[in-house]
């Protein structure tokens, strides 16, 4: 097996490694975001209407508040991991776009 | 200072500031007018997408559903909200490493096929006009209510404004004064939401003000209250609902999908550096919003319970000005059809048919006369739900320059989702149809100047359509995201994610999910309207719902086609791979 073909698999590797692991991220965050739009607030809402959180019934805090801001911390946090992700590949591995469109 | 010249000093103010921002951002290459070069900070991009989407329906609508159907209403704001997720999560990086132009770009590249793109042409069009239509006519309705122009001189307005910065400056133009218009229209929505929050509870957070305590002493929370005063009247609990669950569940879902596959907030992800920037940006976006979208369930508790303080068994007499005043411009109506003098605010239709029908003369108490026949109900008061942004700072007796605000907000509002809507048409017809169909030796010179020239024809038809507004643009809305959700978001996610899905499955799944989605809604709203009712429906969906069936039905013809034809060519594999890593 020559040098370059090592390296080419070694490759192939790392981005196989990222993606699968790009792929959890998603459904794990995925899940989150199903569990707050929709069944707290639709599927399980009657049952959290029981408990109340300052001053709203748990489950129509959900539908009018709670979701929302569930989806900005669930976009940060994805940043956030796919930044850490990122920064384990090899920098010749990720694409510098903005010079290579110009 | 009257209300009046504070419209026309904001309004004014706000368009000098448009204009010089075209002046600064003129684009001089395709690149600059279609992805704003590709440099914008990914701050600016979610404030510039913020504004992009928040329409005038946003700014001006919503709240007022929310506050006539209370939980029922939050399918709107889960909605429209939940769809950045997927965007963030599903589409927006794969895009931005794709590095092209267009939704239909990366369609056409995926599917090796010039029918598959000429397929997202279509659906792209058709959703960004019927979105469009609705805008132009927004910009109208301001203008006629806040400035007391002619609708149509308010439209004409409009578009000169859009085309001036849209077709100068192209998505750079776009995207900066949409940055602008951003400010304008949060600060315009917060300002009001405050006041109306410390009014009715001393909490000058309208979000929290919504759980706390009235301050009335009477050891109510808002909610309660609000339970209250809507079950006195006849109404369903505020808090409550009367939506089925399987129907709620399919609503949301459809406007999920559908805002991910908004041609025009899928774009705004071309515009910035690289692809964590563009993850980064869609938080920020809807962390721009979700001011705005956390607020509108406080605005819209407030304001019901103004209503019915202010108005339900007062005398005509002696009601707020501002029943009379928006009873002058058709948004409020009274019949006194017990004829006690005292206007009754009830559950129910008020009047048969529903919206009022004037005529001349004036009733016993100086009402205006309608030709309307009573309806069963006792309700006597007819209220426009978009009357609860517009009127609220009169309601709450703000001062006269929140209102020259809120118009200027609500001009914003309509003319940022405008002219984004208005840059996805002309790129798609400059770029994907003439640069990528049919004449691919034109230049980039020629083809920036074939992209103005689309713009400024978009601008007109869209014109024209807010001038002469379809009867239908109301029932559109449920189009524009069923056919998003059909067509577009199925095609792109499966695109990225699976490398097994060939061009005869990706214009299949199309097709399938976009004539199902659009007969389904054709059937019940324009052929057969009266049996658009849940025991008629397709397992109890609203056509508002049914968009996320047909997604469904996109994908497994897509597999089932795909594992059926001969798999995508090395090329597109290598293409996939490519833009699944950073």
């Amino acid at each position: 097996m020559s040098k370059s073909d090592s390296s080419q698999e070694n490759k192939q590797a790392i981005a196989d490694h990222y993606w699968l692991e790009n792929k959890k991220i998603l459904l794990s965050l995925l899940s989150i975001w199903f569990i707050v739009a929709l069944v707290c607030p639709v599927l399980l809402v009657d049952y959290l209407d029981r408990f109340s959180l300052g001053g709203f019934s748990l489950g129509f805090w959900f539908n009018q508040q709670g979701a929302i801001l569930f989806f900005v911390a669930i976009i940060f946090i994805y940043h956030g991991l796919m930044q850490r992700l990122e920064a384990q590949l090899p920098a010749e591995q990720i694409a510098d776009d903005s010079q290579a469109e110009t | 200072m009257d209300a009046q010249s504070f419209s026309y000093l904001f309004v004014g103010l706000s368009f000098a500031l448009y204009i010089g921002i075209a002046f600064w951002t003129r684009a001089s290459s395709t690149k600059q007018f279609y992805v704003a070069g590709g440099g914008v900070h990914p701050v600016l991009n979610g404030m510039a997408t913020g504004a992009d989407w928040m329409s005038a329906a946003s700014f001006l609508s919503v709240a007022g559903i929310v506050a006539f159907s209370g939980r029922d209403g939050s399918v709107y704001l889960i909605g429209w909200t939940g769809g950045y997720v997927l965007l963030a999560l599903l589409l927006a990086p794969y895009l931005r490493k794709f590095g092209r132009y267009t939704v239909p770009d990366f369609i056409g590249e995926r599917y090796y096929s010039k029918t598959a793109r000429a397929v997202a042409v279509l659906c792209l069009i058709f959703i960004s006009f019927t979105y469009i239509a609705g805008q132009m006519r927004g910009v109208g309705i301001v203008f006629s209510r806040f400035l007391e122009v002619d609708i149509n001189t308010g439209v004409i307005i409009g578009m000169a404004i859009v085309f001036f910065y849209a077709v100068m400056g192209g998505m750079k133009g776009i995207t900066y004064t949409q940055v602008a218009q951003y400010c304008v229209l949060v600060f315009a929505f917060m300002v009001p939401a405050v006041f109306l929050s410390i009014m009715w509870t001393d909490n000058p957070i309208p979000q929290l003000g919504l759980g706390s305590q009235l301050n009335d002493g009477s050891g109510l929370t808002v909610l309660q209250k609000l339970d209250q005063v809507t079950v006195d009247l006849g109404f369903s609990a505020y808090t409550g609902s009367i939506r089925s669950t399987l129907d709620t569940f399919m609503i949301i879902m459809t406007l999920m999908i559908g805002t991910a596959g908004l041609p025009h907030v899928i774009v705004r992800f071309f515009t910035v550096p690289t692809v964590s920037d563009a993850r980064l940006s869609a938080g920020y976006a809807l962390l721009f919003i979700a001011v705005i979208y956390t607020t509108i369930p406080a605005v819209a508790g407030f304001s019901r319970l103004n209503l019915i303080d202010s108005v339900n068994e007062a005398t005509y007499q002696d009601a707020p000005e501002w029943v009379s005043k928006w009873e002058s411009t058709g948004l409020i109506a009274w019949q006194d059809k017990n004829a006690d003098g005292r206007m009754q605010y009830r559950a129910g239709h008020a009047l048969v048919p529903m919206k009022p029908q004037f005529i001349e003369g004036q009733g016993t108490y100086g009402q205006r006369l309608l030709s309307n026949s009573p309806s069963d109900s006792e309700n006597e008061i007819y209220v426009d739900r978009d009357i609860m942004v517009i009127a609220n700072p009169e309601i709450a007796g703000l001062p006269n320059w929140v209102i020259g605000l809120i118009a200027a907000g609500a001009v914003a509002a309509a003319l940022s989702t405008a002219a984004g809507l208005l840059l996805v048409i002309s790129s798609s017809i400059s770029h994907d149809l003439l640069k990528s169909t049919f004449m691919p030796s034109i230049t980039d010179k020629q083809e920036l100047l074939a992209a103005r020239l689309a713009a400024a024809t978009a601008i007109v038809i869209a014109g024209w359509f807010g001038i002469h507004p379809p009867a239908f643009v109301a029932q559109v809305v449920a189009f524009a995201f069923g056919m998003a959700a059909a067509s577009l978001f199925p095609a792109i996610v499966l695109g990225i994610f699976s490398e097994r899905i060939s061009k005869e499955g990706a214009v299949a799944g199309m097709l399938v999910g976009l004539v199902f989605t659009a007969s389904y809604i054709v059937y019940f709203v324009f052929i057969a309207p009266q049996f658009n009712n849940a025991e008629f429906w397709l397992w109890g969906i609203s056509t508002t719902g049914i968009g996320a069936i047909g997604a469904s039905l996109n994908m497994i013809t897509a597999y089932t086609v795909s594992c059926l034809s001969s798999p995508p060519p090395s090329k597109v594999v290598e293409l996939i791979e490519k833009i699944r890593l950073p």
